[in-house]
């Protein structure tokens, strides 16, 4: 489903420096007395908030970024009109060879191009398909299992062009055919498409096993028969006399097989490659049914996301700290009246000899010792006095 | 007599502190004190018999005297005093005391030291932080040099840590003798323990001394945001100015300033705002129309 | 204006590099990309277990192979592609055609999960006439061998017929991976319902070649009869036992051009195919963002970082000048 993934997961390990922001500020700070000297305001409690979350922000999505976010390749599933498609083709070495039995020279193209040609324009025609594909001869293989990915369906379909094998096991390869349906391709939709140009007598052990798959597992059977020219062809019936047995009519053997299994079974007998393109086309217009298919969203990159939301934030940051104020800047202003000098004072009465220091100013006040001065003691308070008793002062007073 | 010269901090002057009832004590001085002494302020008459001082006859009072008899002339008993500065030196005070400019706590102490000392009290100090500052306190002295060398010395002590919890263990060693004492604190602290302090001062004559600083009362008035620093806790706080913050926040000052207005009446004496700069003037305004 | 703080021009350089980040400069490069074809061995004798799997338990060679190859073809840059195909008696038969690694990794995976013995049309093993055959059919298609094999030729190869190479060494490269053991362990052995029912025993194989005329000198071995036993009679042999035919895959190997690695762990392996397939460049847009990235993550955490390194410096620092006067 829908996931984040990184590139550089290690980058992460980045994240604990987003704790920097509520630890330090990124305003020079202004020293007061005490915390309590502003009062609460609940907006700068917010813009205070929202700088160390910015900060924090800034750093977690370059973090993120560096670490490559990305939203995964993710898978999408679709209906479409389309089946669940097993190709099961012959890779004997007779499809090599032409629809005329000749080997294919520049004019004539071998059963196995024709085939090749045909069902990747088939695949090409129908997104919404689930395909898989397996080839038989000698043994039965699993080409590729079933997929949505196009691409892998025309190179697996690309390949049956190449020297095939020796014999033709049509029985086994079908059951492989049935074992590849998965469990995510709806049981509605599904069709065997089995491509060949012949036919061989299936084992009775096999039989068994294919009614008891085609009982467990309904599919659409099609047989697109590229029939040889000179070879028996799947109506043909021995003439009177003539044993009509599997190994001598392998061909109308398999039909009558094939017809017996109970599934819906239609079978097309080409002699060129354009009856092979107009089956073709038949199958296509048979199989379009609803299906559920995938689709993959190809993983998108995150990383230019964060670093806008970062410069965002940086953005918003710089703002902050442009409109940045200081206490030290500022010199303040005496708005606050001192509340003596607003004339509360005058609680105590005035001793002897205030009124005279009241109207002295400041230099009458310190040239004028104080009037009920005692007798100085040791010569009184001389300024040279106090000087001289420098050097000493220090020990004394500790 | 001139100035002392400014080579340690302004020029010092004269202040007309007086202690608020009378003082205890032998040593003779300059205070009103309990008890008659030979000197300073008429205080009564007595007859010789009861104080056989006869250079203090007075001649037109004994003559007036319907009975005849001798009187003396009594006069107020005059005594030294101990002037203190309790001093707060927790972080929060170091607001604006860098060493570099102006110190306003270092004038002040130094002030009041060199005028208790011109007027023949003695003069101590105590400081305090979160722990008591033994080293920078002065014991009750009278010696010349104390002014400048604690000048010199606050200048350079800014102050630091946490709370002024020392300052309520540093106030025991005040003698027992009523004094004059100034607290001078910023008092940004809980007002319990504000009246802690002062209660603890019961004993003395208390003159609280605000240090204060316009800056931080009123805040620049300019749009911006202005991220402070509590001096002691480390608090950070961000404060977006604007216009009505900065009405909100003078108020804050305005009532803050008027809560310890109340707490220091209580207490006895209003408080002397010391605003950004030492004014000497101003100083002597307070202590002659509120204070000693 | 006073000059600004370190502060202001460290957030302005953030920013400033964020927002280039955020235009994911990009630069050209080249990547190297393979365009292989593997080949598997799905003869017998890669039925024997001397592998173990993840959790230790004995494991075919074939199982082997297809755990490792799919996990290593993973490995391939983007844009490399791959076909499949499988070997048993002298021929190889492929199943797909090269196909873009990225895009169809689950359906190679899948491909490559479903290889089976039971593909096999034949018991013999022709190994060096199948690489032959293999390389015959990746000329025109211009991709490059993968072909993974134990090495074990059987009916075992006439010694004293040299085996040669016709064709070009340098139309494919790529190379054979040999896969097993050096040890010699036995086969197992499968009934026609493709059960195992035991082990080949030495009776059960030949021995020794019987392809062609009997070599000169035969009338001397033992058991010789002109018309019956041309070759003499089979002597005894190890050809029921089997481990990975290194130095015979190596010389495989250079007759041909190809390399030779031991089917070791995926990367190895994925290793092995970049160095000896013919790279293909093409051309890869290198996102440059990350640079820009990394400096604005560096310029905000000195703006973050700095202040409390400076204030932990000043505080270790100055314990003797704030006393200083005492």
């Amino acid at each position: 489903m829908t996931g984040l993934g990184f590139d550089h997961p290690w980058a992460l390990l980045l994240l604990p420096l987003a704790l920097l922001p509520f630890l330090v500020s990124p305003l020079r700070l202004s020293g007061v007395p005490s915390a309590e000297v502003a009062p609460e305001d609940t907006l700068s409690r917010a813009v205070g908030a929202g700088i160390v979350a910015l900060g924090a922000l800034a750093i977690v999505l370059l973090v993120l970024g560096l670490s490559g976010l990305h939203r995964r390749d993710h898978v999408v599933e679709r209906t479409g009109v389309g089946a669940n498609i097993v190709l099961l083709i012959d890779r004997s070495s007779s499809m090599d060879s032409t629809f005329a039995n000749r080997r294919p020279d520049g004019a004539e193209e071998s059963k196995s191009v024709a085939a090749r040609r045909l069902l990747t324009d088939f695949a090409a025609r129908r997104p919404a398909d689930r395909v898989a594909v397996a080839a038989f001869s000698t043994a039965p293989m699993l080409v590729i299992p079933m997929t949505d990915k196009h691409d892998a369906v025309r190179a697996a379909i690309g390949a049956i062009d190449r020297p095939g094998l020796a014999h033709t096991d049509v029985g086994r390869g079908l059951s492989l055919a049935f074992s590849m349906f998965d469990e995510t391709s709806t049981e509605t939709s599904r069709a065997i498409v089995l491509v060949s140009d012949g036919a061989a007598v299936i084992d009775r052990r096999v039989q068994d096993a294919l009614r008891a798959a085609a009982a467990r597992d309904p599919v659409r059977l099609y047989w697109l028969f590229l029939r040889t020219a000179g070879a028996r062809g799947i109506t043909d019936r021995p003439p009177p006399g003539d044993p009509d047995s599997p190994q001598t009519y392998p061909e109308r053997h398999l039909d009558i097989f094939f017809k017996t299994l109970g599934l819906p079974y239609r079978s097309f007998e080409a002699r060129s490659a354009g009856e092979v393109s107009d089956a073709i086309r038949e199958i296509d217009q048979l199989e379009q049914r609803p299906t559920l298919y995938s689709e993959t969203i190809p993983r998108q990159d995150l990383d230019w996301l964060c670093y806008w939301a970062a410069a965002g934030a940086l953005l918003l940051l710089l703002a902050a700290k442009l409109s940045e104020r200081r206490l030290e800047d500022w010199e303040g202003e005496a708005l606050l009246p001192s509340p003596l000098r607003g004339g509360v004072g005058g609680g105590g009465g005035a001793g002897e000899g205030a009124t005279r220091i009241v109207a002295s100013r400041r230099r009458a006040l310190h040239s004028a010792p104080p009037p009920t001065l005692a007798l100085p003691r040791k010569g009184g308070g001389n300024a040279p006095d106090v000087h001289s008793q420098q050097p000493d002062s220090g020990r004394a007073a500790s | 007599m001139s100035p002392a010269p400014a080579r340690d901090g302004p020029p010092r002057f004269d202040l007309p502190y007086r202690l608020f009832g009378r003082a205890r004590g032998v040593a003779t001085g300059g205070h009103k004190a309990l008890g008659q002494g030979a000197n300073g302020a008429f205080l009564r008459h007595a007859s010789l018999l009861e104080q056989p001082d006869a250079r203090r006859i007075d001649m037109r009072a004994s003559l007036l005297d319907p009975f005849g008899g001798l009187k003396v002339r009594r006069f107020e008993h005059r005594a030294r005093i101990d002037v203190f500065v309790v001093l707060d030196l927790s972080g929060s005070m170091s607001f604006r005391r860098d060493g570099q400019g102006e110190d306003p706590v270092a004038d002040l102490c130094a002030a009041i030291a060199h005028a208790a000392i011109r007027s023949h009290d003695r003069f101590g100090l105590i400081a305090a932080g979160p722990e008591p500052l033994a080293e920078l306190g002065v014991r009750a002295t009278a010696r010349r040099g104390v002014p400048d060398e604690l000048w010199r010395r606050l200048s350079a002590e800014p102050g630091a840590g946490r709370g002024s919890r020392g300052l309520l263990a540093a106030v025991e060693e005040l003698p027992q003798r009523r004094a004059l004492v100034f607290v001078v604190s910023d008092f940004l602290m809980p007002q319990a323990e504000i009246e802690d302090l002062l209660g603890a001062l019961w004993r003395h004559d208390v003159a609280p001394v605000v240090v204060r600083s316009s800056a931080v009362e009123a805040p620049p008035p300019r749009f911006g945001l202005l991220e402070t620093r509590d001096l002691e806790t480390g608090r950070r706080r961000l404060l977006v100015m604007r216009p009505s913050l900065r009405e909100k926040w003078i108020a804050h000052a305005r009532a803050r300033r008027a809560a310890l207005d109340e707490s220091f009446r209580r207490f006895g004496r209003p408080a002397f705002d010391l605003v950004d700069r030492f004014d000497a003037d101003a100083f002597a305004d307070h202590l002659l129309t509120g204070g000693a | 204006m006073r000059r600004p703080d370190w502060r202001t021009v460290a957030l302005g350089a953030a920013l400033a590099l964020g927002v280039v980040a955020a235009l994911q400069p990009e630069t050209e490069a080249e990547r190297p990309t393979y365009d292989v074809v593997a080949f598997v061995d799905i003869t017998g004798s890669m039925n024997a277990r001397d592998y173990r799997d993840a959790s230790g338990r004995p494991q075919s060679r074939l199982e082997a192979v297809k755990t490792r190859l799919s996990t290593a073809v993973g490995r391939l840059p983007c844009g490399s592609k791959m076909g499949l195909g499988v070997f048993t008696e002298r021929r190889v038969f492929l199943l797909f055609e090269p196909m873009d690694i990225c895009r169809n990794y689950g359906a190679i995976a899948g491909a490559i999960a479903g290889l089976d013995w039971r593909m096999g049309w034949e018991g013999d093993s022709r190994v060096a006439s199948a690489v032959f055959a293999a390389l015959d059919m990746l000329a025109p298609m211009n991709a490059d061998i993968v072909f993974l094999t134990d090495g074990q030729e059987a009916p075992p190869m006439r010694t004293d017929m040299p085996l040669e190479y016709s064709g070009d060494k340098d139309k494919v490269k790529g190379l054979l991976v040999g896969v097993g053991g050096t040890e010699l362990v036995p086969i197992p052995k499968h009934d026609d319902f493709g059960r195992e029912t035991g082990f080949y025993a030495m009776e059960d194989v030949p021995q020794a070649s019987r392809l062609g005329p009997p070599p000169t000198g035969a009338e001397n071995l033992p058991g010789y009869n002109a018309r019956n036993a041309p070759f003499g009679e089979m002597p005894a042999g190890e050809e029921h036992l089997t481990s990975v035919r290194e130095s015979y895959l190596g010389d495989l190997g250079r007759m041909t051009g190809l390399g030779y690695a031991r089917l070791d762990q995926p990367d190895a392996l994925a290793q092995a195919i970049a160095a000896n397939a013919r790279p293909r460049p093409v051309p890869v847009a290198v996102d440059l963002s990350p640079l820009p990235a990394a400096a604005a993550l560096l310029a905000l955490v000195a703006l973050y970082g700095v202040p409390p390194l400076a204030r932990l410096g000043r505080r270790r620092a100055p314990t003797h000048a704030s006393r200083s006067f005492n």
